[in-house]
């Protein structure tokens, strides 16, 4: 247990999540490297990390409510600290749950549980849902999406019975309008925002599929972007223009190997 | 001084009957005083409980396993473990250091649990069977699951409804939660099932054949101390005596088996598969050989007394070292219970601390579930003995093989003589209307609302996804281009007519699969849901079921490998399956079958892709339209012809669609089999909601000589196949080589349609969106949010 | 004199011109796992040990809760008609896995409306079916010696809902599907938790326990986000000391 953090990405793994191998595979696939942070280790190990990622999964069985055990932990203390000042954390499903859960997102006030991710609604069904969505980047100041251009349109999947971002404060809503803080809408495979299901695959508030804190550093998003990483992830028949691409490259493993719509997440991690 | 004797010997057969009761016990007093004498001694209440569970159907194969060792297939090439152990293993693609990268694979079935408490029983099937795979040191990288439902609108139609409902939550929230995607599965819908649904399971890991752990006491135990440690949830009496359990009729009162039910726990389960791989880390740094079993049917009986017989050891257990959950437990329940989410160890003593700091500290074992943890429970002895203890006292003390001596039964058989016929068909009936109730029947419909609910995307290496093709593919190894295709089938309704055929059709059914995403298929498995093996007509179904699928995987053998069969790896008998009215289920062999293609880019979605492209069909539509959704569903009878598995042929298709994927032709690709050509048509053009693209069918230019209706909807095993304009005489070439028929069916049009002609006269035609709205819509009454 | 309110039936009678008289009353069922019941131990652990609240919880225990209103001919043919159905559906019951009580309790005629007060959690004398001993079901999460010891303890039975009412609407449903002899309105269903708080009096006892169930931050609250889910007190009152310990 000496491995250090140091200019890692540390991948927080709670008792239950099951995303973390895969959110490792693409922090590593865009070159840089990323280390599993067990959740009752030192927190103090996470100082020196490069950046902190929340994985999916079910994090204490999601009892009671999804993220919300997680988000009393110790360790959490010590990431909220450490966004505070500016590290980059995502929390991808479950740990967006996690960071909504501990008032980390939206962050306007303080520590105050301004969100929920609350049950999925949908047209005839209940539960568990996974597909492949369409999220539309918005404009923002945050740092995970600052690869993508405003208005461009990716394909990821969602897999969650509890993604639907809501609030009761209508003031909530309208700071994190005003703040640029709602980086990613489900939308149709043509960049079109409407709310029917399943282009809105839980009933979000304003199709709502990401949202980081007013400094940007801090993104809480619903859809998996590991498990768009690589083009061969794309189901063939997706509408679209990734869609198209990942058809084009049938009978080509090379290509197929190439990268896929969320891998720009990570690639935000490095450079400038 | 041995505790807890029941006596045997010399007492009157009525008298040991009301013993064996008394201890709830199902054993037989013949059992009883085979046991008696194998001891040469009475037994303990802790040893007869013990032969209780391994010599249960569901442990000992006491009435199945000389058919199945004389009739099976369970050797090739490519094998690397065939039954026996947990899960069967098989080599997949040779690694980058010379070793070979394996694929396991285990096959069971959790059927009366599910019947009884649906949620919980399907989660602990799952449960149960990626505790198999991992216990040979793989990951998990996928399940699948077989079901099978009473009818949803006969007259236990909402009781069905509410068991299907509730086997798909618990197969979501223990799979989902595990971290395991969903590879495939199908559903079939029958009266027949109606006291007694079929849940199946299949787990498919992967692992580095060098890095293959066994579950056995290893032979460096001869020279180092080993001790045996027994870690997950705390051991209670849940379950207790499951095992017998599951070889019994189904009471009507269910309530009557409430202590047979498990208790999953996928948490613990994820939090365990973490632990154990810092375990077996730790013991391949340290150099360190572990022995590594999962705790199932029989509990830690079982598991202590197989891993020390497989390495020809002994062991001592302190059952006052066992973690227990609240309550008072007598030692032959602590003994045999089936407590979910536990695992053995044999690890030499210098690594035992470490070990136990894993689970106990760095996973907290403890903290996250009451009374859960890691616990040395006994040791390995060289003295080949069994030996139990308790507060002091032997309550077990027998040789090792004594304990695992199995028991066998010659079942007799006897044909059953059902009457079958042929319906007449009636040429007034409308094929449009007839289609769309096809397409929108429960067995034919769309199962999105199911596999939708699943997380088929977790591990991030999904191809090919339920509902998108035949078969389920993954890219297992990162930047490799091999990928593997996974089928699950088992047609009913033909076994109800011939078993044999039963049995053959669904190892055809399931090569084909694999076969047309460019797969090779490379092993099956199987598990056998029967009724009561007693009964003359049951037995004799199982005999014909199995020999059909020995029949199959020798008739259609591994492409790659000439002269080899198609090795049967792993499986499961499952007896039994009858319902309080007495009634059997169908016949129902359900075979998994995985192949491998080594570019995983090849494997295409079954939609269609261009306009212009050509169709074409490949085999032959005969009139055998015995067990057929059309014959069912429209006519409401089975008919008699049910289709005969010509093995030839089936592997000369294989053959021919495996090679033209290789060719780089085929854009899609779709096997006909329930609900005939036309069903494959629109399922290819819809490709699961939103095509756009049309075809239509001209009859009259195919020479097949069947009336439309029999053309459109034979269940004969073939392939339609979607290849890009101007390859006719390449594509007849090959189909030439290889013997099998070659039909163009005509060009893809932009125009979103199904249509059917007979010599220019239209028959039928069908919008897309039609066709969508029964296809898509036809299960939403049973598992949507809309209730019948 | 029934303890039951009158009405007219709601349904169905359109047309006929009759107005027969039927019984319209609070059904309450409850139901608890047999099992060990994770949550309430990962909830108990999180409360006293993430949150530090050793000294404020004494105990908790959870069920699922469904209420509503059920008119019918008469009390027991509506138990009976209720009864059989939530034994058959998993939805509700599983007698493998759940003890439950369903009981029927006095309510108020209503025409139409919303809002029904639920009665007390801990009333006796209803008619009721089931294995699930409710009265007495303390918690044994808790910590029974400080129970026994001291007293100042209070039994809050919380019931936390969704602020949506769509699946409320789904069960109202899907049991109006399947009843033969009754009908029923005004479903509320949730998670109802038993708190036994410590406190130096009721009102003190409810604050420590809004701060234990509505979630305002990272170390405030737990069992709700009242961003979809709201809570209402079904009974509260003082313990005893050593009330209805084994």
């Amino acid at each position: 247990m000496t491995e250090t953090f140091a200019g890692k990405v540390a991948i927080v793994q709670f008792p239950g999540v099951n995303c973390e191998y895969e959110t490792a595979a693409a922090v590593e696939a865009v070159g840089a490297e990323a280390g599993l942070f067990r959740w009752n280790e030192d927190p103090g190990r996470l100082e020196d990390s490069l950046a902190i990622i929340l994985p999916g999964g079910f994090s204490y069985q999601d009892r009671i409510r999804a993220g919300v055990v997680a988000a009393k932990d110790r360790v959490m203390d010590k990431v909220a600290e450490l966004a505070l000042a500016g590290r980059p954390v995502l929390g991808v499903c479950n740990g967006a749950q996690v960071l909504v859960e501990s008032g980390m997102i939206p962050g306007i006030h303080w520590e105050r549980i301004d969100l929920a991710l609350a049950p999925n609604i949908m047209t005839d069904r209940e539960g568990y849902f996974c597909t492949w969505v369409h999220l539309r980047c918005e404009e923002s100041g945050c740092v995970w999406t600052r690869r993508f251009s405003i208005g461009s349109v990716l394909p990821v999947p969602v897999a969650h019975a509890e993604g639907r971002f809501v609030t009761e404060d209508a003031g909530v809503l309208a700071d994190m309008r005003d703040n640029n803080q709602i980086v990613l809408r489900y939308c149709d495979s043509g960049g079109t925002v409407e709310d029917v299901f399943p282009v809105n695959p839980n009933g979000s508030v304003e199709n709502i599929a990401g949202i980081c804190n007013k400094e940007g550093n801090v993104l809480a998003m619903m859809p998996h972007p590991e498990r768009a990483t690589w083009l061969r992830q794309i189901p063939e028949d997706l509408a679209g223009a990734w869609g198209r691409k990942r058809r084009l490259a049938a009978g080509r493993a090379d290509t197929m190997e190439g990268e896929g719509p969320g891998r720009a997440f990570f690639t935000s991690l490095i450079g400038t | 001084m041995l505790q807890g004797t029941v006596s045997i010997e010399g007492q009157a057969d009525d008298l040991v009957a009301g013993d064996l009761t008394r201890h709830g016990l199902n054993l037989t007093v013949a059992e009883a005083r085979r046991i008696t004498e194998l001891l040469g001694r009475d037994p303990t209440v802790v040893e007869l409980t013990i032969f209780n569970t391994m010599w249960s159907e569901h442990c000992s194969y006491k009435s199945s396993r000389k058919i199945l060792r004389e009739l099976l297939p369970t050797d090739a090439p490519n094998v690397v473990l065939g039954p026996g152990e947990d899960a069967g293993i098989v080599r997949f693609a040779e690694a980058e250091d010379g070793d070979w990268y394996c694929f396991v694979i285990a096959h069971e079935s959790h059927n009366h649990p599910s019947q009884v408490l649906p949620v919980e029983g399907a989660a602990t099937g799952i449960g149960g069977i990626v505790r198999d795979v991992y216990c040979m040191g793989a990951d998990v990288v996928g399940v699948l699951d077989p079901l099978r439902f009473g009818d949803p609108a006969g007259p236990s139609g909402p009781q069905v409804i509410s068991i299907a409902r509730g086997v798909v939550e618990g197969i979501a929230q223990y799979g989902n939660a595990l971290g395991v995607p969903n590879l495939g599965g199908d559903i079939v819908f029958d009266g027949g099932y109606d006291e007694n649904c079929l849940v199946n399971v299949v787990a498919v890991g992967v692992v580095k054949e060098s890095q293959i752990l066994r579950s056995r006491v290893p032979p460096q135990a001869e020279d180092t101390p080993y001790r045996l440690i027994l870690v997950g949830k705390p051991t209670d009496d849940s379950g207790f005596g499951g095992a017998a359990f599951a070889s019994e009729d189904l009471a009507g009162e269910e309530e009557a088996n409430r202590g047979a039910v498990q208790v999953p726990d996928p948490f613990l389960k994820r939090v365990l598969t973490e632990a154990n791989k810092r375990v077996l880390e730790l013991a391949r740094r340290r150099g360190a050989t572990i022995g590594f079993k999962d705790l199932g049917a029989g509990g830690i009986s079982c598991v202590t007394s197989e891993m020390a017989h497989a390495g020809g050891f002994g062991v001592r257990i302190d059952l006052d070292r066992v973690n227990l959950a609240p309550g008072h437990f007598p030692p032959a329940v602590i003994s045999c219970s089936e407590t979910q989410e536990r695992y053995c160890l044999a690890v030499p003593g210098e690594i035992v601390d470490e070990v136990l700091a894993i689970y106990n500290d760095d996973f907290e074992l403890p903290h996250l579930y009451h009374g859960a943890g890691a616990f040395v429970i006994g040791e390995v002895t060289r003295e080949t003995n069994y030996r139990i203890e308790s507060k002091g006292e032997v309550v077990c003390d027998a040789p090792v093989d004594v304990i695992t001596t199995g028991i066998s039964y010659e079942r007799a058989r006897q044909p059953r003589r059902l009457l079958f016929e042929e319906p007449e068909l009636d040429p007034g009936r409308s094929l449009h209307d007839d289609f769309l109730a096809m397409l929108a029947s429960p067995n034919l419909a769309s199962k999105n609302y199911v596999y939708k609910r699943y997380d088929s995307e977790v591990q991030g290496r999904a191809v090919l996804r339920p509902g998108e093709a035949d078969a389920g593919v993954i890219a297992p190894l990162p930047g490799r281009s091999v990928g593997l295709a996974f089928s699950v089938d088992g047609n009913p309704f033909y076994g109800v007519i011939d078993p044999y055929q039963g049995g053959a059709l669904a190892v055809c059914e399931a090569a084909r699969n694999v076969a047309a995403v460019g797969a090779v298929p490379a092993t099956i498995t199987d598990c056998l849901n029967y009724g009561n093996p007693e009964v003359e007509e049951v037995f004799w179904e199982f005999a014909e079921g199995v020999r059909g699928i020995g029949d199959a995987c020798r008739g259609i053998g591994l492409i790659t490998h000439e002269g080899s069969p198609i090795p049967v790896v792993s499986g499961n008998v499952s007896f039994y399956n009858q319902g309080e009215s007495g009634k059997a289920i169908p016949p129902s062999p359900i075979i998994a079958c995985v192949g491998i293609v080594e570019d995983y880019s090849k494997c295409r979605s079954i939609r269609w892709k261009d306009e212009g492209d050509t169709l074409y069909l490949i085999g032959e539509p005969l009139d055998e339209l015995g067990g057929s959704e059309y014959y069912r569903t429209i006519y409401r009878t089975f008919g008699a012809n049910v289709p005969q598995a010509d093995f030839i042929r089936q592997r000369r298709l294989i053959k021919a669609v495996v090679e033209m994927h290789s060719l780089g032709w085929v854009l899609a690709c779709h096997d006909v089999g329930q609900g005939g050509l036309l069903t494959t048509l629109a399922e290819m053009a819809m490709g699961g909601g939103g095509g756009e693209l049309g075809f239509t069918l001209e009859l009259g230019e195919i020479p097949s000589g069947l009336p439309p209706e029999k053309f459109l909807f034979s269940e004969s095993g073939a392939f339609v196949l979607e290849l890009p304009p101007g390859l006719e005489r390449e594509v007849l070439a090959l189909c030439t080589r290889n013997g099998v028929k070659l039909y163009k069916l005509g060009s893809l049009v932009s125009h979103p349609r199904l249509e059917v002609l007979s010599g220019g006269s239209r028959c039928a035609v069908w919008g897309l969106d039609e066709l969508e709205r029964a296809f898509l819509g036809g299960c939403r009454g049973i598992f949507g949010l809309g209730e019948v | 004199m029934s303890p039951y309110g009158f009405g007219h039936r709601r349904d169905g009678g359109t047309g006929s011109g009759l107005e027969e008289l039927f019984v319209i009353a609070w059904i309450e069922l409850w139901v608890r796992l047999k099992v060990v019941d994770l949550v309430a131990q990962t909830a108990w652990m999180t409360l006293t040990e993430k949150l530090d609240l050793r000294d404020d919880l004494c105990g908790l225990k959870h069920y699922s809760y469904w209420g509503m209103d059920a008119d019918g001919i008469d009390a027991e043919t509506i138990l009976d008609d209720v009864d059989r159905v939530i034994r058959m559906d998993s939805a509700f019951t599983n007698q493998n896995k759940h003890c439950y009580r369903l009981r029927i309790c006095d309510g108020t005629p209503q025409a139409g409306g919303s809002g029904l007060a639920i009665p007390s959690g801990r009333r006796e004398g209803c008619a009721s079916t089931g294995d699930l001993a409710l009265e007495k079901d303390l918690p044994i999460e808790g910590d029974e010696k400080r129970l026994l010891e001291r007293g100042g303890v209070y039994v809050f039975d919380c019931l936390i809902r969704e602020r949506r009412g769509d699946r409320e609407r789904a069960f109202e449903d899907r049991l109006n599907g399947r009843l033969k002899a009754a009908s029923v309105s005004h479903l509320k269903h949730g998670e109802l938790w038993r708190m036994l708080i410590l406190a130096d009096g009721l009102e003190e006892a409810q604050g420590k326990l809004e701060r234990m169930l509505v979630t305002r931050s990272r170390r405030e609250g737990l069992l709700l986000n009242p961003h979809y889910q709201r809570y209402e007190i079904v009974s509260s009152g003082p313990v005893a000391s050593g009330e209805g310990l084994r």
